[in-house]
């Protein structure tokens, strides 16, 4: 288990400046925050230690430069993904991610384009609130207008006193060198945007009044994971004004806004980041298949495949208000124009997604006889009943496979053209007589196999090398037959309701799934209650103590796990 | 040369209140564009007619133009095709005599320089003369007079029967001899050689979001996004899905007409004190039933 | 700029007059095509069939005795023909290329920028192009024999390979010892694979819809929607049509929808004869021209025949009479560079097919003005949406 490390703001506060301004690279001194600082560490009360830093997704950063500064300013640039821990979340490796120097510069010139964007003569009065006395030369009043609010919307909290001058000071400093006052907000801004305290979530605690001695995460940090969690993007101003106004710390008036949220239409955006995430899609990033083996697969049906799983699941979990558990069931989902010829089925519109109806005991039914998850478990080649077997047992079940050895002969699985094995279970069945595989294929295998009648990029097939599919699977000693059974069989296994309790929890807290087993029954029991709906799953970790308490550590350990542009802190 | 619209309000008025599309009555693979000026030749006025409001002559006969990029077949300049037996059923709109033509039908690839716009009454080059060697581009157009990429509403052209006003730089204007005033019998004659000129209002200036556009819809110009889907208002009782909020930034101060409501789930534009949004509809120029469509 | 317009006007030449024999995929003719009964597909439960049309070229058979005299000289050749053997041989030498260009060019070229493609019919009294000599072509009888009723003219008529008498295709009596149609015997491929880009790109498809199919050894009665989509096919990396995708229907030019009503009879789809027309747009022409944006094809009084195929696939022609015009749309609209640049005489194509025009009587001068015409297609089943409903014979 990890160890949450705890550091107090003011040594963050001055780290952070230094990195950035070792980033942004354009004043000749470092800034004066560290020496003059001392409102810097005044702007919070000391008892406000942090407790953790969750580096933003690249989702989070595009939705928040586009909520603050409109979708129309473009986010140019390569990110430097979040690493994923073994069979975990992005979210909880976030918690651990640092940014490496060339990633640093990544966000940096993006950081660049975007202030650039904002401050051009076509938007500048859209964001100053006030005009320079003279456009060429720094104005510290104005300035200080103009970012503050900015900070407080790019911080998700308030500047300190000592933030504000730092930055204002950058602007009067850049102003003098560039004989423009704009060129300076604009420096200023690429500097918050490089800032720690915009590229992670910095989650700060405070004594909890109910538990003495003990830490709560407080008003700020809950609008920022509320925000991230529920519609992956950043505090709008309702939720900042209620931190301001310290209702998120009222269990009551938690409820409502939280409530709220996840009835809101935005509660979608959030919904896809964490099937996104809980389901890998950071996969189909790289899916690719041999264009001869499979010529119905192309860039066009590769980008379609995420979202229309993305569409089944919230029409039916958010449209419809279904039972999460009907997802591995259900016979709708939608259709375009690029699916179309995969699945062999009739698309009206042109353009666009339309929706579709599998008819009654079509194989297609669920999630898992769709081709998105069909081809991203299979090889560029050929299917592959263990991958699928793997992914359905870690993804939806929370249950780790364990990797293969490093000396294991592949050949008979690989041979697909072996008029001996001709189907992908004569072959596996080869492949297991060696002992030191057959332990962890008897865990995938037998479920893997249900759905070989879909090829290596979810198209049907009846054979394989003219032999005819046996589709049959076992799943936890149940015997069923093809996809549908499948779905059905994982639709009324009582750990695949534990598996989304358990990983919306982790969502929420970015902890691993053995931090926040303790909880889990209990909120599977709250999800059952509730008919598996997974408005009132998110509505329940989002309200409930143990999302927004913090184990404490002692302080002044030293640094935290965060690496910053190279430099350990 | 060019009168400005005597009575705009009252034009303006009446094309609003149009039901029909006149952008959709034009050749659809290639339609006319909308004027770009309010500003057209002496004599011309705006008639109605059953099929929306177009150009018409001081006797209301409905203005034609004739695209004389259908005409290659016939001649290598085009502004010339127009004589017998065309000439003894449609009547050129003639310039002001003594007007000094300001475009041509551009040469082809291989072809001379198209020849200097003759004066009224000059005498043509020779016919027969020897052909230039192949050499040139496609579209050239001599010196001093305007590429039809770059040409105003209107112009003029050395017709068969002198300088001869041009709409949008490719459509000759004519009226059809012994057609009833109103009339316009003849749109899309000869495979869309033969357009009427429809009226459709300039583009109305507007200080909007940058992410605001306006297209000609159902008889007047309408908000839309870039992408020419329309913007409402409106509220929404029920199944609201479709009701997708002009986004506007959480930072952003509003001008104008324009404010950014931070009172919902999104930061939303809004206009005139009413919320924005964005139609979701099959047909990019619906709203949803209950919503209203914004028009500058 | 101007190297690439000059390429583009002759691909654009070449392409249009129309595909060379064969192709490196032989298409079976409606007579090989046909299936035993036995191996006929099943008859779609809903009584609809949708294709995509994956080939559509004019066939052309192979064999000397089409052309004995070769293939129709292209404008150079032609007017070297036309001299002595001296000054032929004198205009060969290297150091008189120049001169030898300049001559046979200005053959082409007329008073006030006019040329022998942009405008043709300003160009008189061409030498006609080589026709057809043999007895052979593939087609169908339009007429009844050929000798000429009301709506059309009398003219000579073909046998098919296959046995079929009656046969009318003037279009390739004419055009079909042209180069660009003949290819160089044993060879061809080139102009085919030309034509299947158009298709290939989604600047042509063509869907058919039947509509009505109770049994597809008899039916006396099925609607046919033969049409255009704008939609483009799904292909596979090498351009290779897929089956089981949508196409949605259009009438919005320049698309064109057909209605056609026919019967099956063993397998062979034939509709009655109509008008069809069918999007085939050249672009080329710039800015002063869009002619191009409006041709199509354009047949009168046309037959469809479709033989279904046991993989679900169909084989067939198109049939009817074309404006000769029409024939020589795409190097008309290529203009100089159809002539100087591919050595096409547009003018001397637009007169050979004026003589042996057969069909669209003018009813004002008696004179036929089209040319008969036979187009081999090739479809594969789709999903055809016309306008709000679909098909389900590519379902598995």
């Amino acid at each position: 288990m990890k160890r949450v490390k705890l550091l107090k703001l003011a040594t963050l506060g001055f780290a952070a400046a230094s990195a950035l301004a070792a980033g942004v690279g354009a004043v000749d001194t470092p800034p004066s925050i560290a020496s003059p600082a001392p409102s810097a560490q005044a702007a919070l009360a000391p008892q406000f230690q942090i407790v953790a830093m969750r580096r933003i997704t690249e989702a989070q950063y595009r939705n928040t430069i586009a909520d603050i500064f409109g979708p129309d300013v473009r986010v140019a640039g390569r990110f430097e993904p979040v690493v994923r821990p073994a069979h975990e979340l992005i979210a909880s490796g976030a918690r651990e991610a640092s940014i490496s120097p060339a990633g640093l510069e990544q966000f940096d010139a993006m950081a660049r384009g975007v202030a650039a964007q904002v401050f051009d003569e076509s938007r500048r009065s859209q964001f100053a609130e006030c005009q320079p006395a003279d456009a060429t030369k720094a104005d510290a009043d104005c300035a200080g207008k103009v970012l503050a609010p900015l900070g407080r919307l790019l911080f998700r909290r308030p500047l300190s006193a000592g933030e504000r001058d730092f930055y204002v000071k950058l602007a009067g400093d850049s102003a003098g060198q560039t004989g423009s006052f704009y060129k300076g907000l604009e420096l200023s801004l690429s500097a918050m945007l490089d800032s720690p305290n915009f590229l992670y979530v910095v989650e700060t605690a405070e004594p909890d009044p109910a538990n003495p001695g003990a830490l709560r995460l407080d008003n700020y940090t809950r609008a920022t994971r509320l925000g991230f969690m529920l519609w992956n993007s950043t505090p709008n101003e309702a939720l900042l004004q209620a931190a301001q106004q310290g209702k998120l710390t009222d269990d009551a008036a938690l409820a409502v806004i939280a409530g709220r949220m996840v009835n809101s239409p935005r509660f979608e955006q959030g919904l896809r980041a964490f099937f996104s995430d809980m389901l890998l899609f950071e996969k189909f990033d790289e899916l690719a298949k041999d264009p001869v083996i499979y010529p119905y697969f192309n860039q066009d049906v590769a980008k379609a495949l995420p979202e229309q799983t993305l569409r089944t699941i919230t029409a039916h979990l958010l449209g419809k208000g279904g039972d999460y558990r009907a997802l591995f069931t259900t016979p709708n989902t939608f259709m375009t124009r690029s699916l179309g010829p995969l699945y062999q089925v009739p698309v009206h519109k042109s353009a666009g997604w339309e929706p579709y109806q599998f008819a009654a005991g079509d194989d297609r039914a669920g999630l898992l006889g769709q081709a998105g998850f069909l081809s991203i478990y299979s090889h560029s080649g050929r299917s592959s009943p263990t991958l699928r077997g793997r992914a359905i047992r870690e993804l939806l079940m929370c249950q780790p496979v364990p990797n293969p050895p490093g000396n294991v002969n592949f050949t008979a699985v690989q041979d697909v053209h072996n008029k001996a094995t001709p189907t992908a279970r004569s072959r596996l069945t080869a492949h297991s007589t060696d002992e030191v595989c057959a332990g962890c294929h008897k865990i995938t295998d037998p479920v893997g196999l249900s759905l070989e009648r879909f090829d290596g990029i979810g198209a049907f097939r009846a054979a394989e090398n003219d032999t005819p599919i046996d589709s049959s699977g076992i799943l936890d000693g149940m015997h069923f037959e093809g996809a549908d059974g499948l779905g059905k069989t994982l639709a009324s296994s009582p750990d695949t309701t534990q598996c989304v309790s358990s990983r919306a929890l982790q969502y929420a807290t970015g902890l691993g799934s053995e931090d926040v087993s303790p909880w889990v029954e209990a909120l599977d029991k709250q999800f059952a209650a509730s008919g598996y709906g997974i408005r009132a799953l998110f509505l329940k970790v989002a309200t409930m103590p143990a999302t927004w308490q913090v184990k404490a550590a002692p302080l002044d350990q030293g640094a935290t796990k965060i690496s910053y542009a190279g430099q350990r802190r | 040369m060019m009168q400005r619209l005597p009575a705009m309000i009252a034009v303006l008025a009446m094309a609003a209140s149009l039901a029909v599309v006149p952008a959709h009555a034009q050749p659809v693979d290639l339609p006319i564009p909308a004027a770009s000026t309010d500003q057209y030749p002496p004599g011309v006025a705006v008639r109605q007619t059953a099929k929306g409001p177009v150009y018409a002559d001081a006797q209301g006969h409905t203005l034609y133009g004739m695209d004389m990029r259908t005409l290659v077949r016939w001649s290598s300049d085009a502004a010339q095709y127009c004589q017998s037996p065309c000439a003894e059923t449609w009547l050129p709109m003639l310039a002001p005599p003594g007007s000094k033509p300001n475009v041509v039908f551009p040469r082809g690839f291989g072809q001379a320089p198209a020849r200097p716009a003759a004066a009224p009454g000059a005498a043509a080059p020779a016919a027969g003369a020897a052909p230039a060697p192949v050499r040139g581009g496609f579209n050239a157009v001599p010196p001093g007079f305007i590429a039809q990429a770059n040409a105003p509403d209107w112009t003029i052209i050395q017709g068969p029967q002198g300088p001869q006003w041009v709409y949008k730089g490719w459509h000759m204007v004519y009226t059809r001899k012994s057609e009833r005033p109103g009339s316009t019998a003849y749109d899309g004659a000869d495979n869309f050689t033969w357009n009427s000129l429809k009226f459709v209002p300039s583009v109305p200036k507007l200080t909007a979001p940058s992410s605001v556009a306006t297209q000609f819809v159902d008889g007047a110009y309408a908000l839309t996004d870039k992408s020419g889907r329309v913007l409402f208002t409106g509220t929404c009782a029920t199944d609201c899905a479709g009701w997708v909020p002009l986004a506007a930034p959480m930072a952003g101060r509003g001008f104008g007409e324009w404010a950014i409501s931070l009172a919902s789930d999104n930061p939303q534009w809004t206009w005139r004190g009413k919320p924005v949004f964005i139609s979701q509809e099959d047909n990019p120029a619906k709203a949803p039933a209950s919503g209203t469509v914004l028009r500058p | 700029m101007m190297r690439i317009a000059t390429t583009t006007a002759t691909l654009a030449a070449l392409l249009a007059i129309g595909p060379m024999t064969g192709g490196r995929q032989p298409l079976a003719s409606p007579a090989e095509g046909e299936t035993a009964l036995a191996k006929l597909p099943a008859p779609p439960a809903n009584g609809e069939m949708g294709f995509v049309v994956t080939h559509f070229v004019q066939p052309v058979i192979q064999g000397p005795d089409a052309c004995p005299q070769g293939t129709t000289p292209k404008l150079r050749d032609a007017y070297l023909a036309r001299q002595t053997p001296e000054e032929r041989t004198r205009l060969l030498l290297k150091e008189n290329e120049t001169e030898l260009t300049r001559s046979w060019q200005s053959d082409v070229i007329g008073p006030n920028g006019t040329n022998i493609c942009s405008q043709p019919d300003l160009f008189e009294n061409r030498t006609p192009l080589r026709t057809v000599q043999s007895k052979m072509a593939w087609g169908m009888d339009l007429d009844g024999g050929g000798r000429g009723r009301a709506d059309s003219c009398e003219h000579e008529t073909f046998q098919t390979p296959t046995g079929d008498q009656g046969i009318d295709n003037q279009e390739y009596r004419v055009m079909g010892c042209t180069l660009e149609w003949r290819g160089v015997d044993g060879i061809a491929g080139d102009q085919e694979v030309g034509m299947r880009q158009f298709m290939v790109s989604g600047e042509w498809t063509q869907v058919i819809l039947l509509r009505g199919v109770n049994s597809l050894v008899r039916d006396d009665n099925v609607e046919v929607i033969y049409a255009n989509t704008p939609d483009r096919p799904t292909v596979d990396s090498m351009g290779k049509f897929l089956p089981g995708a949508s196409f949605s229907v259009s009438d919005k030019p320049p698309r064109n929808r057909n209605v056609l009503r026919g019967r099956i009879e063993n397998g062979v789809l034939t509709t009655d004869a109509t008008d069809v027309k069918l999007t085939q747009t050249w672009g080329q022409g710039g800015a002063r021209d869009i002619r191009g944006n409006r041709t199509k094809y354009d047949f009168r009084s046309a037959r469809l025949r479709l033989a279904f195929q046991p993989d679900g696939s169909a084989t067939g022609m198109l049939a009817g009479y074309r404006p000769v015009f029409d024939v020589i749309q795409s190097p008309a609209l290529g203009g100089i560079g159809s002539a100087v640049v591919a050595g096409i005489d547009c003018a001397a194509t637009l007169s050979t097919l004026r003589k042996y025009a057969d069909g669209i009587r003018d009813p004002k001068t008696g004179k036929c003005t089209g040319v008969s015409s036979a187009v081999r297609i090739q479809a594969l089943p789709a999903f055809v949406n016309d306008p709000n409903t679909a098909t389900r014979t590519a379902a598995r």
